[in-house]
């Protein structure tokens, strides 16, 4: 009961907060928070339920951000649905990725994430007809759209505000059903031991590339916005390992497989960086660092965990309250 | 105990952020700049951060901008297109700055004009160089460098205004960047139109350790050029390097791009980076007094020899002095930011850097520039290495010697 009320006034918060705040700088905030949580919930699903650590889901970004801006730039699709169509190329191109590389455990499956996303970077780098190289492809401007017959303002941020908010609760939601039904459970037991759960006759393989469809689809959707929110895509952005990190970072301080961990590690993530930056112009990367090791010592279990033992022991003490009186 | 570490130190983080607003008066005309000061590109943005520090310091003690201050504001973008993206977002709108300028690398440099388009704020260009960012129309920005493609222009000139200097064949080894194929682009098509014939057109990946199998064809070929194109040192070095090794014997070594204009290229090849040319990056002209009192006032304060970036970063600074001097401003952020815009457009001076006029004009390729430098042309010069120091020597009027050609080593 508690929690619908908690999930309502959240819903709210987050659809009146760009009304509220005025200050485009903080709507721009909110909003790479947001394109975050879907990245770093992306990563959640199979990096948390499944315990598949991927270094290279960078390519799954640059898979649905060269879709959309392809598809609009050299065929004329609206970017609305290129967003759409850039997570199902991501998730086509993950098939194959994930029936190779799923055969191979452990750190074995990491390397060769590594190893796909630089091959994907070299492709992207040297299909110049295709993706324009190095030089990149950069959108100057974006279709015409009336919304309840009004013109949307694409150089206002508002609008992407609020369709960033909705992938980002489509993700959640994915998350949460992830977690609730019988393929979260097949993820979970295999992330435990793996061979027990291929004993029990759970298939590994297709519980795993179903995993990594569906985080693929929804890195690739987040590449698709990333690519009509910031209008320009060049290999070495969007196919870097560094956003790969990024990602694993979020979904790790925020609280491996839970449904608000993506979320909270943004927001944390994303602030702290944010405000380190603006104190100290050179040196602020060694508070960031100096925070994650914090965060990874104390929190184990991310910032979402921690918060909810803290909680817990609160409603514990008042129920004891409770008990003495 | 530990809990209340783990408190305090998030509490600390927070309060920073919710403590932080950046003063917004006008008593100061602020320029912002996006820069990497920190990771692999941090040395760049610490030598621009330099040669902003000293015109600003310059300009100040001269009485400022019509009796007011004048002050730049650095926000570190790690090299990365989002955060380059929310630095300059921030920049604008926190910061409420007039006129942006920086970016270092064309990636960033491409995600800053196009916020600063949205946004309606100039951006003075100082030191990227991908074509795209002055070839799609945008209106609020300016560029007072050479573009990637007119890297080139002086080696052209050699070639074809030298008797006996035209290449008979070439082969070309570039690197996969924007940077390296802006260049070798505009060099072979260049050739082309000479009739020369390209007999290798060879791209490698940056930070490539052992250039032997490509330097193996490029002898097959036998050709009476090579040109290479790195912005990495190590590349520069190893090609050069390389090349000389398997005995490719051309009529000229040039090498385009930042690895061949470094100190390090000599001290590491010796010998064998003589009469290497460098069609390096235009760092003003030496001959020109003004540019020389720079060059020793700058050594004079920060104990190095300025070169590109920091003579762009000088340069940038007055340039935006000079259209803010010519504008009344009004107080109001937007339209303030529209008067400077006409104000650059008026633009025509001179700097330690060059001439400068921004103009609508077509590049090398035929890219439609706007409000590109038309003066960039001229930004480009031939150099040469001797006896481990790189000398001007085309054209003659920012020559410092005269060249050595052909290579002595070359084949009869």
């Amino acid at each position: 009961m508690k929690k619908t009320l908690l999930i309502i006034i959240g819903l709210i918060v987050l659809g009146i907060a760009p009304i509220v705040i005025r200050s485009p700088f903080f709507v721009h905030l909110m909003i790479m928070v947001l394109m975050w949580t879907v990245l770093g919930a992306s990563w959640n699903i199979l990096g948390g339920y499944a315990g598949q650590v991927s270094f290279g889901h960078a390519t799954f970004l640059g898979a649905g951000a060269y879709t959309t801006m392809i598809l609009y730039l050299k065929c004329g699709v609206d970017p609305w649905y290129g967003i759409f169509l850039g997570g199902l190329v991501a998730m086509v191109i993950s098939l194959p990725i994930g029936f190779i590389c799923f055969r191979l455990r452990g750190p074995y499956f990491s390397l060769s994430t590594l190893a796909v996303a630089e091959i994907v970077r070299l492709v992207a780098l040297n299909w110049e007809s295709l993706t324009a190289g190095p030089v990149g492809l950069l959108i100057t401007t974006l279709p015409g759209v009336s919304f309840l017959g009004q013109p949307i303002n694409w150089e206002s941020k508002v609008p992407f505000y609020y369709i960033i908010a909705i992938i980002t609760l489509i993700a959640l939601i994915m998350t949460y059903i992830v977690s609730r039904t019988r393929v979260g459970a097949y993820l979970l037991a295999l992330r435990e031991d793996i061979d027990s759960a291929e004993s029990i006759g759970i298939n590994t393989v297709k519980a795993r590339v179903v995993a990594l469809a569906l985080s693929a689809f929804l890195a690739g959707i987040a590449g698709g916005f990333y690519a009509m929110y910031l209008r320009y895509v060049d290999p070495d952005a969007v196919f870097s390992i560094g956003l790969s990190v990024e990602m694993l970072f979020i979904a790790i301080v925020g609280g491996l497989a839970t449904v608000g961990g993506p979320l909270i590690g943004a927001i944390v993530l994303v602030t702290l960086g944010e405000s380190f930056r603006e104190h100290f112009l050179s040196g602020h990367l060694i508070f960031y660092g100096f925070f994650m090791m914090v965060a990874i010592r104390y929190m184990p279990d991310g910032v979402w965990g921690r918060l909810n033992v803290l909680f817990k022991k609160l409603r514990l003490k008042k129920d004891v309250n409770h008990g003495t009186a | 105990m530990k809990r209340f570490l783990v408190l305090a130190l998030a509490l600390f983080c927070f309060s920073l952020f919710f403590y932080a607003s950046p003063a917004m008066s006008y008593d100061t005309l602020k320029i912002g700049a996006p820069q990497p000061m920190t990771g692999s590109d941090a040395p760049f943005g610490a030598k621009f951060k330099k040669a902003y520090d000293l015109a600003v310091e310059e300009i100040n003690q001269a009485g400022g901008i019509n009796g007011k201050k004048l002050e730049v504001v650095i926000e570190d973008h790690q090299a990365k297109n989002p955060l380059a993206a929310t630095v300059t977002e921030k920049l604008i709108n926190q910061y409420k700055v007039l006129v942006l300028t920086g970016g270092r690398a064309s990636g960033q440099a491409v995600e800053i004009a196009s916020v600063a388009q949205r946004l309606k704020t100039p951006y003075v260009v100082d030191h990227p160089s991908a074509d795209i960012i002055t070839a799609k129309g945008f209106e609020w920005i300016f560029r007072n460098n050479p573009t990637g493609t007119i890297y080139p222009q002086a080696f052209n000139k050699f070639i074809s205004e030298t008797p006996g200097a035209l290449p008979k064949s070439a082969a070309v080894v570039y690197d996969n960047t924007v940077f390296g194929k802006s260049i070798a682009n505009s060099a072979m098509s260049f050739l082309k139109s000479k009739n020369v014939k390209i007999v290798n057109d060879e791209a490698y990946p940056v930070n490539t350790l052992d250039f032997k199998p490509i330097m193996t064809k490029v002898k097959a070929n036998n050709p009476d050029f090579l040109l290479m194109v790195a912005v990495s040192t190590t590349d520069a070095i190893l090609l050069t390097r390389h090349a000389k090794e398997m005995g490719v014997s051309p009529r000229a070594f040039v090498g385009f791009g930042g690895g061949f204009g470094v100190a390090d290229f000599a001290t590491e090849l010796r010998k064998l980076s003589d009469n290497v040319f460098s069609s390096a990056a235009w760092s003003g002209n030496p001959n020109d007094p003004k540019t020389k009192a720079f060059y020793q006032k700058f050594e004079k304060k920060y104990g190095f020899h300025p070169k590109e970036h920091e003579v762009e970063g000088y340069a940038i600074i007055y340039i935006i002095a000079d259209a803010m001097k010519r504008t009344k401003f009004t107080n109001n952020l937007e339209k303030d930011r529209d008067l400077l815009r006409q104000s650059l457009l008026k633009t025509n001076m001179s700097t330690v850097f060059g001439k400068v006029k921004f103009g609508n004009w077509a590049g090398p390729l035929g890219d439609k520039y706007t409000n590109q430098n038309i003066y960039s042309p001229e930004h480009s010069v031939l150099a040469q290495w001797r006896d481990g120091k790189l000398l001007n020597v085309y054209p003659k009027a920012n020559a410092e010697v005269t060249p050595v050609f052909p290579d002595p080593s070359a084949k009869k």
